[in-house]
């Protein structure tokens, strides 16, 4: 099937056509989509475990049916065999079946391990296809998933109960991104003082980013579904808010540098694949591990020609004849110290110096005397 | 390049996953994406997996006794969506229904104690991997 069939198909929802366009878009194909805001991008993070896709689920489900959801859910790729198990579908196959709800596993691939290029390709096409809620949910660990604020109009982090440690720990990424603070499982009694603690962490750092930050933290049980219609409501008066102030188109501008970016690894990470002369240079020490690395990415200028000269004895006539070969000849200049006259004829990357000597006694005169043959004027 | 994606799928009223799960972790091994989905699926939400992830192979762990009634009703599903993905079905088959489900279109029935080589190796084939 052709692109332009599958995008035809994917604006009416086909799902079919929708996965072959994202495993395209995975496999490097680049559609060229012009999107238009229309879908609220929700980002999920929080540590593994900590109810993610239970979250998604509930939500999804309570979302009208005639409102277009879909999902991505990213799982971690195996950095030595590429492969990965994907079990985030688990906790929400009952959504599967329903006509509005679409639902992809997406795999880190690569070398960083947080979002790739396909995924910002994967949200493009589904705000192509005419998604009002995408949801994407990250792997949850580490700093590669604070990209999500690139992509996401909202990001939710989620805080398990009975992680006073972790949100510590969180403090250095994902406390400063998140626009909704979760405590998930909060059917867990323990989620009270994990509440008290996570507005005291908000405090805190409201007072390195401003009083402008104001995050909203909520207790949700994605489980037993309390609190869930609340951070509904706060997630659709948000994109309201986005829609009202023009913000929305932000998020599409940063998506594409974060696409730009994320590609670039990939590339990187091929051609240091490739790169195996570098590697052996290296390993034998031929080569310092930065210089090498300096030389991938052509940090270093490559060997180039400068000019050639060639001595002549009359260069007027030469330089007209180069000028009718339709090439930019510089005025003759004369050298007196060098006992030359000079014209450069430019070559595009390089150039060549004709030399006219100006008397008998001259070097170039001697030169030519010695050895022109073949070339004369 | 990862290998392409495949489905690891438990169908019907069958909470024995060990097997399921061996496969889905091997295959995720030999560097293919795997998508498990978990017990007690019905035949058309692994249809409608198969279609949404873009799933290039189908497999299905039955320890019930119900492999006739539901990969029938699979594979039915499978023609009407019009689409063709290749199937493996593992677990409790007894013999005399192995022909019976070759017949359904199925691509191969496979039992216990088949070693994971040879898993991994039918679904290469199946999938176009080298």
């Amino acid at each position: 099937m052709k692109i332009e069939e599958l995008l035809e198909r994917a604006r009416n929802w086909d799902k079919l056509a929708i996965a072959k366009l994202i495993t395209m878009a995975e496999e490097g194909v680049e559609p060229q989509l012009d999107v238009r805001r229309r879908s609220h991008v929700i980002g999920i993070t929080g540590p593994p475990g900590s109810g993610k896709s239970t979250l998604i689920y509930t939500m999804a489900r309570k979302i009208p049916q005639d409102k277009r959801v879909a999902i991505l859910t990213i799982d971690p790729s195996s950095p030595f065999t590429g492969g990965s198990f994907m079990g985030n579908r688990i906790r929400m196959q009952e959504l599967t079946s329903k006509p509005n709800i679409y639902i992809r596993s997406m795999a880190t691939r690569g070398i960083r391990g947080g979002l790739n290029y396909a995924t910002v390709a994967a949200i493009n096409i589904l705000e192509y296809a005419g998604a009002d809620y995408i949801f994407l949910e990250t792997v949850g660990a580490g700093q590669s998933d604070t990209d999500v604020k690139y992509v996401a109009d909202t990001i939710l982090v989620l805080v398990p109960p009975l992680s006073g440690d972790e949100i510590q720990a969180l403090k250095s990424g994902l406390m400063e991104i998140g626009d909704i603070y979760v405590v998930s499982k909060s059917d867990n009694p323990a989620s009270e003082s994990t509440y008290r603690d996570l507005m005291a962490m908000v405090d805190m750092v409201r007072e390195i980013k401003g009083e402008t930050w104001r995050p909203t933290v909520l207790k949700v049980s994605g489980l037993y579904g309390y609190g869930v219609d609340e951070l509904l409501k706060v997630i659709d008066d948000r994109f309201g808010e986005l829609m009202k102030n023009g913000r929305l188109d932000n998020t599409l501008r940063s998506r594409r540098t974060l696409e730009m970016r994320l590609y670039a690894y990939d590339l990187l990470e091929k051609s240091l694949n490739e790169a195996k002369d570098l590697e052996s240079k290296v390993i034998n020490g031929e080569l310092s591990p930065r210089d090498a690395a300096r030389r991938l990415l052509n940090y270093y200028d490559k060997p180039r020609l400068d000019h050639v000269a060639v001595a002549i004895k009359n260069i007027d006539e030469a330089a007209r004849k180069f000028r009718e070969l339709g090439l930019r000849v510089s005025d003759p200049i004369v050298v007196e110290e060098q006992g030359v006259k000079v014209v450069m004829v430019m070559l595009g990357n390089t150039k060549i110096e004709l030399l006219e000597p100006l008397g008998p006694e001259t070097t170039v005169a001697k030169f030519i005397e010695k050895r022109v043959r073949v070339f004369t004027t | 390049m990862p290998k392409p994606k495949v489905i690891i799928a438990k169908l019907g009223l069958d909470g024995h996953d060990r097997g399921a799960k061996v496969i889905a972790r091997a295959l995720a091994e030999a560097g293919f994406e795997v998508v498990y989905t978990g017990i007690r699926q019905t035949p058309s939400q692994v249809i409608e997996t198969a279609i949404q992830e873009d799933a290039k192979l189908i497999g299905i762990s039955i320890l019930s006794g119900s492999h006739m009634e539901l990969i029938g009703e699979l594979m039915r599903i499978m023609r009407e969506r019009g689409v063709s993905i290749p199937v493996l079905v593992g677990g409790i088959i007894p013999p005399e229904d192995r022909d019976a489900l070759l017949k359904m279109g199925v691509a191969g029935v496979y039992g216990p104690g088949t070693p994971l080589r040879e898993i991994i190796d039918i679904v290469k084939k199946l999938t176009g991997v080298s």
